[in-house]
């Protein structure tokens, strides 16, 4: 059992608060590139979706799997661990997570793992619409998680997650 | 680091000449701020006063505040100013949305563009970077489509699109330019002088940072802001419901108020048709308010988003019931991009007219112009917007529009400086000086609460001890906020003066920083000007007082009546349309009571400008007044 942020999208009104102050937490500035979580939000025909994607903590996690200096580790409670004299930044494991729920830095070339801010996520405390909430994960349903994801980009016809190559 | 809360540029566009340079924001910080202060101080250096609002030299200006790019609930307006075809004076409207802090993101908070291009384009403004690019694959779309087809030609989804629609392109003094999402810049005809340069579009994106001087203080001033903001009276139910549940309540007060109601307007209810066909709500960046409501309603408009005044406008002020029918008039609105305002102004002053047996069906294309009929909502928005039939009388601006109609069309026109005003703004003594000195006409975020407050409780009371009891709290607020008790009384003029400069500076505080207006008193939240200084304070890490602010937004309205003096405005220019006479059906002693008089606005106006330390005889900001708040440089322009 982990905890991990939870994406009820549904109610999502695109305030990119959640990126703002992600940001300005770890960061000390406003930077929606620096922020573990990154909100698509599309205008279409009339209409925006919103979509707000934050690292889900995967058991088998893509994105560990795929980096090949053996850099990106878990932490005990789930997190990411990045060995910032192995990382590259050459950006394979944002790639690999199917929804793209990992940042890179572009300005200090890292990658951005979300560490639930030290117990008290900035993200969820100022969602307004309740869309993002704390919640704990069972240990193995991390994968569903990120498909679930992924299906909602899909539905919108947004190609499969990526920010590397960027949905939003 | 001098640029903290800044993108940092103010970038200047020629489109005749296709030049492109920047320079920094920072040399005109210091007396106006940001957001509507400067961009007000360069219209008035940019535009001389012979200048045509279609000509070259008029400048179209975008200013972002600077807590927009900022987690400051609400901070994200762009002010859009340029010399208006619908005053011929100034012009001025906000827009919210994602504009302006992807425009900061990008490095500027102002765009300053001048000349015309000698064919359609568009502009690119990508971090630090500016393509003017070839529109003529999107000149006559509307701006759903334009906003999606500009993405696709960039290849970047995520760009930010303002853009006018077939109502700009031709110039039509009402159009606005919007965003694909509801968001409008509509008021003043700014997507005409937009559309006059050959501009179809903006769009932005950036991935630059906002500082933050004390970035962790400034984060626990925002989530204590929220924490109060959350628990203010109307929160939950603007949160859960946007405007709906106030539009229902208010439209009914107000026409309580002015006694016009008709019968069939006890059905209309936005939180019933909110309850039906609601798709989701949305909202702008960083607002955790978010009031738009998102519907998806095929056959009857299809999609969009909704907020402010329209579900009022086309229902109410026009007696059309039917919300199906205000829904697709919206839409039409936001797809040619036209100030729903506007039309509704104008669908009522043809309803008028046709009552009156001025205009018949034969004027108007064949439709008969009744108080609410589908027919008649339906078809105007887009005539005006394509300047087809009746709709090219309309497009050129409604006073051209009665000197042809003639036979007394004129007297029902509700204008204020030559701007359309809102039906239901019910003739009251704030709202007729607040209309009548204001730069761009009826402004519907000046709205002074407490005499409207009182007015109806005025009306509602049996006799003078009920009313005197009633007014305690409001006379008790007056005190607090203007220093005056008897401020609120409907019936005197004395003390309103004092009311609508309370609420301009709530509003020109808000405008310079880039905050929307709905965070302050008027939706009932707590956001004012000691709100904003702090977090200016913290952002820039220097001391800002709220006085600070207040003198900003004070030097603001100075220059904005500097412009108009250039072009001979004077203090008889400040008045409202006949039609502002009979907004209140006068059928009883006190409804005549909470009215105004000429003699009444005149009295008012004196009170005003001794205030704003003008001239009383010119209704001009004098020399002393000018060099007072460091503006001897305006007074020498003037040639005070």
């Amino acid at each position: 059992m982990y905890p991990f942020i939870a994406v009820d999208h549904r109610s999502c009104t695109g305030c990119k608060t959640c990126e703002l102050v992600c940001s300005l937490y770890h960061f000390g500035e406003c930077d929606p590139g620096r922020s573990a979580i990154r909100v698509i939000r599309r205008e279409k025909k009339g209409l925006i979706f919103c979509l707000p994607l934050v690292c889900q903590r995967c058991e088998e996690a893509a994105c560990i799997e795929a980096c090949p200096t053996g850099a990106l580790m878990r932490r005990e409670d789930g997190g990411l661990i990045i060995d910032e004299d192995n990382c590259t930044a050459c950006g394979i494991c944002a790639e690999a997570c199917p929804a793209g729920c990992l940042s890179l830095d572009a300005a200090a070339k890292a990658v951005i793992g979300c560490d639930l801010c030290d117990g008290e996520p900035q993200c969820v405390l100022f969602c307004h619409a309740r869309c993002l909430r704390e919640a704990e994960s069972s240990g193995e349903d991390g994968k569903q998680r990120v498909a679930c994801l992924v299906e909602i980009l899909e539905q919108e016809g947004l190609p499969g997650g990526l920010p590397g190559r960027r949905v939003q | 680091m001098t640029n903290y809360l800044r993108g940092g540029s103010i970038l200047r566009i020629d489109l005749t000449e296709g030049r492109i340079d920047a320079e920094p924001v920072a040399s005109r910080t210091d007396l106006f701020i940001g957001g509507k202060g400067i961009n007000t101080r360069m219209l008035l250096a940019g535009v001389s006063p012979g200048t045509d609002p279609f000509d070259a030299g008029n400048l179209l200006l975008f200013g972002v505040g600077p807590l927009v790019g900022t987690p400051f609930p609400g901070a994200c307006r762009t002010d859009v100013m340029a010399k208006s075809p619908v005053t011929g004076a100034f012009g001025d409207a906000g827009i919210g949305g994602h504009f302006g802090a992807e425009l900061k993101f990008a490095g500027y908070d102002h765009l300053v563009i001048t000349g015309i291009s000698a064919r359609p384009v568009y502009l690119y403004i990508r971090d630090g970077k500016t393509e003017i690019r070839d529109a003529s694959f999107l000149w006559g779309r509307d701006t759903y489509e334009t906003a999606e087809l500009v993405r696709r030609d960039l290849s970047d989804e995520g760009a930010d699109v303002l853009s006018i629609g077939p109502a700009g392109e031709r110039l039509v003094v009402y159009a606005s330019i919007q965003s694909a999402a509801g968001n409008a810049a509509a008021r003043t005809g700014m997507g005409a002088v937009m559309g006059s340069k050959k501009l179809k579009a903006i769009a932005v994106r950036g991935s630059r940072s906002i500082g933050v001087a004390r970035p962790k203080e400034f984060l626990a001033a925002c989530r204590r802001l929220r924490e109060v903001m959350e628990k203010s009276r109307y929160y939950e139910d603007v949160h859960a419901r946007g405007l709906a549940g106030i539009h229902d309540r208010e439209m009914r007060n107000l026409y309580e108020l002015t006694g016009k109601g008709w019968e069939g307007a006890e059905a209309i209810s936005e939180v019933e048709f909110q309850k039906q066909y609601l798709h989701k709500r949305v909202g702008c960046f960083a607002c955790p308010v978010a009031c738009f409501d998102s519907y998806d309603i095929p056959g009857a408009g299809g999609a969009g988003c909704m907020k402010c005044s329209p579900p009022g406008d086309l229902t109410w002020d026009v007696r059309n019931p039917d919300l199906l029918v205000c829904w697709q008039a919206f839409v039409s609105c936001q797809r040619y991009g036209l100030d729903a305002r506007a039309l509704s102004n104008m669908l009522a002053w043809l309803m008028e007219l046709h009552e009156r047996g001025i205009v018949s069906a034969a004027d108007t294309d064949g439709i008969a112009m009744k108080w609410g009929s589908p027919e008649a909502i339906l078809s105007l928005a887009k005539k005006v917007s394509y300047r087809e039939g009746i709709g090219e009388l309309l497009a050129g601006g409604l006073p051209g529009a009665a000197r042809k109609i003639g036979n007394n069309s004129a007297r029902y026109l509700l204008l204020a400086k030559g701007s359309p005003s809102d039906l239901h703004i019910g003739g009251i003594k704030t709202r007729a000086l607040a209309a009548a000195v204001s730069s761009i006409g009826e402004d519907a975020q000046i709205q002074p609460a407490l005499d409207m407050a009182a007015a109806r409780r005025y009306l509602q009371t049996q006799d003078e001890a009920a009313f005197q009891e009633a007014m305690k709290r409001y006379k008790d607020r007056a005190e607090r906020e203007v220093g005056m008790r008897d401020a609120p009384d409907p019936r005197i003029t004395d003390g309103k003066a004092a009311l609508v400069r309370h609420d301009e500076e709530r509003t020109g505080v808000c405008d310079i920083a880039g905050v929307c207006t709905w965070m302050t008193s008027f939706l009932g939240l707590p956001v004012d000007a000691e709100t904003i200084a702090t977090f200016m304070s913290l952002g820039l890490g220097a001391e800002v007082s709220a006085g600070d602010l207040t003198r900003a937004a004070l030097r603001m309205q100075h220059v904005e009546r500097a412009f108009g003096a250039g072009l001979g405005l004077t203090r008889k220019d400040d008045r409202v349309s006949e039609a502002y006479h009979s907004l209140l059906r006068p059928n009883s002693h006190k409804r005549l009571a909470i009215g105004f008089s000429e003699a009444d606005l005149e009295k008012m106006k004196d009170d005003y400008y001794e205030l704003m330390g003008w001239d009383v005889k010119t209704g001009l900001p004098t020399r002393a007044t000018l060099e007072r708040c460091g503006l001897s440089d305006v007074a020498d322009l003037l040639g005070l």
